[in-house]
């Protein structure tokens, strides 16, 4: 077809690359804070644990269309075709939010645990680690507890919690200020 | 020797030099081996006058078509090309590292290279339709073409396992990977949306929205504009009132009338006009037209503002000298158009109403209040304001604003400026 239009999603990029960034810092500095590991093993950390939720929330995201209704999905091709959100997505938008940031936490902090577990010294797909336990999760959520740094998983959770609120603070405030300036516009790509 | 030939006569050495196998293991050799299976899978390959590749036709037919001529031989023959030539350029890349300046990230080209490579032979090639996977599984054979060499040693034929800081390393560059790909699939998402939902195609997407248009919008818009101006511009404003009120006679007509034009423009047809009238006042009237695709839930609203080019009709006069004259009944029995009842009961309730207007008028204001009524007999045609606007019909539009809506809810509009909300407001207290 000639006249189909191509569009460039270069916004979504930005801000994914910006959302990234930011909160790989904060929560790093928390980490660090909290958990007393070494800055590069923070950063590391930090950083594996935000990509896993990213890659998460984007699958969600793809397979969305199987069971949004149809009102639903037209706010969301509004907002993604004209930047707008209109009063009738608030109601969706509230509970989204708190699913998103519960949800980030809890991936954040099954990761935090299973990334622990494969960098450890006996990584869970050695055979020596299963002996004696039944499965995968268990032998991921008791491993923790028994570490030479003394680091249990409260510890763990609450270091992903405060990092996580702080995170999702940083870039609410971000969201904010963007709605008001357009610092994100490629006003280069524009015909 | 004539410079020009000297000058070829070296470039052609140091091409020979670079592609000639010092040793029998070099990646020259896998690089004429590659050329050479390709060459015999192009002597095996029927229909040989297409073109150099087999699949790289335009249309689909015309793969379906080739990918069922290319059989057997000539396919696992082009399978063996392809696969050295991968190998080929890995090979020469392989030594070569990218080191980002400031940031000091080693990138290896060779990796990125013949995964690309790799996708595209698996995905493009075999189907020409699925160009969204080549992109897509990029970064995902780029993460197991960087992670495999880490964990499984090829000299042993074992699994391996790296050290604590290789296997961090390893994790986030899988991440990263997986990352990237989901950014090219929502790029892919984001366009079969576009595809899906025509509407999205016909408006000037805002330059705050997510996605940045690459080419200008499609014209349906445009089209609308003129049907209605070439059908309704023409008539004059009672004209205009009592085809509103025989709207579901005379909208067909205009969508009949939209087809054709859309026709001519070489823009599919499956486009519908609603139509309601917003208001009509003396020269000109506002419409919400909903032009939608008739597949799809989503379409588009558009309140436009038409300015009538005759403003004074033979009919009109002869209203306007009835109510002036204020005898009604007479006139009634010559109704310009006897064609049906229907139409002269709509033109009497619409007479009717009209006179009772101009006598709410008289009274409020006294008798002599218009200027446009006592003057009118002495009106040549060439006077007249709508015979001037004639010529500048792109004017008649002025600023016609768009939004989307759902199919069969025209209540959940967004993307409104103000004003146009309030117009909504209004029409709905009528």
């Amino acid at each position: 077809m000639d006249t189909l239009l191509y569009v460039l999603p270069l916004k979504v990029i930005t801000t994914q690359v910006l959302f990234l960034v930011l909160a790989i810092a904060i929560e790093a500095f928390i980490i660090q804070q909290q958990l007393q590991y070494l800055p590069r093993k923070c950063i590391e950390y930090a950083a594996s644990l935000n990509l896993l939720s990213t890659i998460i929330g984007w699958l969600i995201f793809f397979s969305s269309p199987f069971f949004l209704p149809d009102a639903l999905k037209f706010q969301i091709v509004n907002y993604i075709a004209f930047g707008q959100l209109d009063a009738a997505i608030l109601t969706w938008l509230i509970p989204l939010a708190f699913i998103t940031f519960f949800g980030t936490i809890g991936i954040e902090w099954l990761g935090f645990l299973l990334l622990d577990h494969f960098l450890s010294d006996k990584p869970f797909f050695n055979a020596a680690t299963f002996t004696g336990r039944r499965n995968l999760f268990q032998a991921v959520a008791v491993r923790p507890r028994q570490s030479k740094s003394g680091i249990s998983q409260p510890d763990i959770l609450q270091a992903v919690i405060s990092g996580n609120s702080f995170s999702y603070g940083v870039i609410l405030v971000l969201l904010i200020a963007l709605q008001f300036t357009d610092i994100l516009e490629p006003a280069l790509l524009m015909p | 020797m004539n410079p020009i030939l000297a000058l070829l006569n070296d470039a052609a050495r140091k091409l020979i030099d670079i592609f000639w196998p010092k040793q029998a293991f070099s990646w020259q050799s896998v690089f004429w081996l590659s050329v050479f299976s390709w060459g015999l899978a192009w002597l095996s390959w029927n229909d040989v006058g297409t073109g150099l590749l087999p699949f790289n036709t335009s249309s689909s037919d015309d793969a379906q078509t080739a990918s069922d001529e290319l059989i057997g031989t000539s396919r696992v023959l082009f399978t063996m090309a392809w696969v050295f030539l991968t190998v080929a350029i890995g090979w020469v890349l392989a030594a070569q590292k990218l080191v980002i300046p400031i940031l000091g990230i080693k990138l290896k080209p060779a990796i990125w290279a013949t995964s690309a490579l790799t996708s595209g032979f698996l995905f493009e090639v075999w189907e020409p339709n699925s160009r969204p996977l080549v992109f897509i599984s990029w970064p995902i054979i780029f993460a197991i073409y960087a992670v495999l060499p880490k964990i499984f040693s090829f000299s042993s034929g074992q699994f391996v396992l790296p050290s604590p800081p290789v296997r961090q390393q390893l994790v986030i560059t899988t991440l990263i990977c997986l990352v990237v790909s989901c950014l090219f699939r929502s790029n892919f998402l984001l366009q079969r949306w576009i595809d899906d939902f025509p509407a999205l195609q016909v408006v000037r997407l805002e330059t705050n929205g997510i996605m940045q248009p690459v080419r200008e919008p499609r014209p349906i818009l445009d089209i609308v504009d003129k049907t209605l101006q070439d059908e309704l511009g023409v008539l004059s404003i009672p004209e205009v009132r009592r085809w509103m009120v025989r709207n579901r006679e005379t909208v067909p007509v205009l969508n009949a009338v939209f087809r054709e034009n859309l026709n001519a423009a070489r823009e599919s047809t499956q486009w519908e006009l609603e139509m309601t009238g917003l208001w009509v006042s003396d020269p000109e009237f506002e419409l919400y037209l909903w032009p939608t695709d008739v597949d799809t839930p989503i379409g588009l609203m558009r309140i436009c503002n038409v300015k009538s080019t005759n403003q004074f009709s033979a009919e009109d006069l002869e209203l306007r000298a009835q109510v002036f004259d204020d005898v009604p009944d007479e006139r009634e029995t010559q109704s310009p158009d006897p064609q049906s009842v229907d139409e002269q009961d709509e033109t009497s309730e619409v007479r009717s109403m009209a006179q009772q207007l101009w006598r709410q008028l008289r009274n409020i204001l006294g008798m002599p209040v218009d200027s446009q009524g006592t003057d009118d007999d002495n009106r040549d045609e060439s006077s007249r304001p709508g015979i001037d606007r004639q010529s500048d019909r792109a004017s008649n539009f002025p600023s016609p604003s768009e939004s989307l809506v759902l199919r069969n809810n025209p209540s959940q509009v967004i993307c409104q400026p103000p004003e146009t909300l309030v117009l909504q407001d209004s029409i709905e207290e009528r």
